[in-house]
């Protein structure tokens, strides 16, 4: 018979040691990319969400005519048909609407000396007057 | 990763609230900003053409030359901002808006901004600038001093004027809901009281409507006004008037509270 001299077999105790733990197979790498690319999309996405709503909100509120002071009464404060004591919600919202009238009366600015008209030169001359 | 995204998340949350306040305030810091640089730009001015009239120098006179062209460009640039921030004020003003003036005041912001551009563009493009063309196109501006003043004391005039209209349009709604309550209350006698008491708001109320009104004829006068001087003094007389009826709506409210308090504890 002859001796067989050729390698063990590569299995029970003969298996190379190798950390295997640490190496990801390529379907693992793919999924690791892709995961990475979508949490950049979500994030991407949602701060152009965020401005876009940002955005319509501003728009939203310039055009509700919002000023300094609130002209348009609103609609939580319709008189109740019986008067409740003041833990009521009309007698709250009432409450609420009064000190803010009087809040709004206390803080108006009516003198905007800050856009007074600007004091410039408009007579520009070269002569130093005396 | 997570941690990141939330991040962003109050990155952007932080961003969005900040931002109106900025954008609403950006047009009157701006001109702020620009009539500041006027101040400064002028003293630089005056301190060239001194130095031209003294020595009378071609070095000197180019000087003087680049000091006026400097002013004269920051000058539309005051004119031009400050109408943009009274523009900002008449669209952002509550009683302004349904006001038929209103939009015309903002029409005609509109006009002279732009006029001021096409004066500023004009006075950039000058190749080889002279004080003879600096002083022309400066008269330009000059001749449309009391025009320019006009508008912007009348765009005053109408904010405060919206201001005061919407808060007595809030006191008249407020006066209006009250005497629904009282209607509904059950002592007769208490309802008289109280009645009587919402007429005395009415009283206020009233009065501050007639103060309104002399307003208007000031904010009227000085539409009309081709002085400088007389437009100072329509302006200031507007200023009382809306001061008074924001006055008497002080009364009206302090009332309105004790007759809601009325209505409250009975």
């Amino acid at each position: 018979m002859t001796k067989n001299l050729e390698a063990p077999p590569m299995s029970g105790n003969n298996l190379p040691v190798r950390e295997l733990k640490a190496e990801k197979s390529p379907a693992e790498l793919e999924q690791t990319a892709k995961n990475k690319w979508l949490s950049y999309l979500l994030i991407g996405l949602l701060i152009v969400l965020f401005f876009c709503g940002g955005l319509g909100l501003g728009v939203y509120l310039n055009q509700k005519d919002k000023g300094e002071v609130l002209a348009s009464p609103s609609p939580e404060v319709k008189a109740s048909p019986v008067i409740q004591p003041s833990s009521s919600p009309q007698a709250e919202g009432f409450s609420r609407r009064l000190e803010q009238f009087e809040e709004n009366l206390e803080e108006v600015d009516l003198k905007e000396e800050q856009l007074l008209p600007p004091l410039l030169d408009y007579k520009i001359r070269f002569e130093i007057e005396e | 990763m997570n941690k990141k995204i939330l991040l962003y998340c109050c990155i952007a949350i932080l961003l969005y609230c900040f931002s109106r306040p900025v954008f609403a305030q950006r047009q009157l810091d701006d001109y702020l900003f620009q009539y500041e640089k006027y101040r400064d730009i002028y003293e630089e001015f005056t301190l060239a053409r001194d130095k031209y009239l003294k020595y009378q120098a071609l070095s000197v006179k180019d000087e003087a030359v680049k000091a006026l062209k400097k002013l004269l460009l920051q000058r539309n640039q005051v004119l031009r901002t400050h109408f943009l921030a009274l523009e900002y004020k008449l669209r952002n003003t509550a009683g302004v808006i349904e006001n038929q003036s209103g939009n015309g005041l903002i029409s005609q912001l509109d006009k002279k901004v732009i006029w001021l551009e096409e004066q500023s563009e004009e006075i950039e493009n000058l190749e080889t600038s002279s004080l003879e063309d600096l002083f022309i196109l400066s008269d330009r501006i000059e001749d449309k001093e009391a025009e320019l003043k006009n508008l912007a004391y009348q765009s005053l005039g109408e904010i405060l004027l919206g201001r005061i209209r919407a808060l007595q349009a809030e006191s008249v709604s407020i006066t209006t809901l009250l005497k629904e309550e009282i209607s509904q209350q059950q002592s007769a006698t208490q309802a008289a009281q109280l009645n009587l008491w919402l007429r005395e708001v009415g009283v206020k109320n009233y009065l501050s409507q007639q103060e309104i009104e002399a307003a208007e004829i000031n904010l009227w006068k000085l539409r009309e006004e081709r002085r400088i001087k007389g437009m100072v003094q329509h302006f200031s007389n507007l200023q009382i008037d809306v001061d008074d009826a924001r006055l008497y709506l002080k009364q009206a409210v302090s009332f309105q509270q004790e007759i809601y308090g009325e209505l409250n504890y009975d």
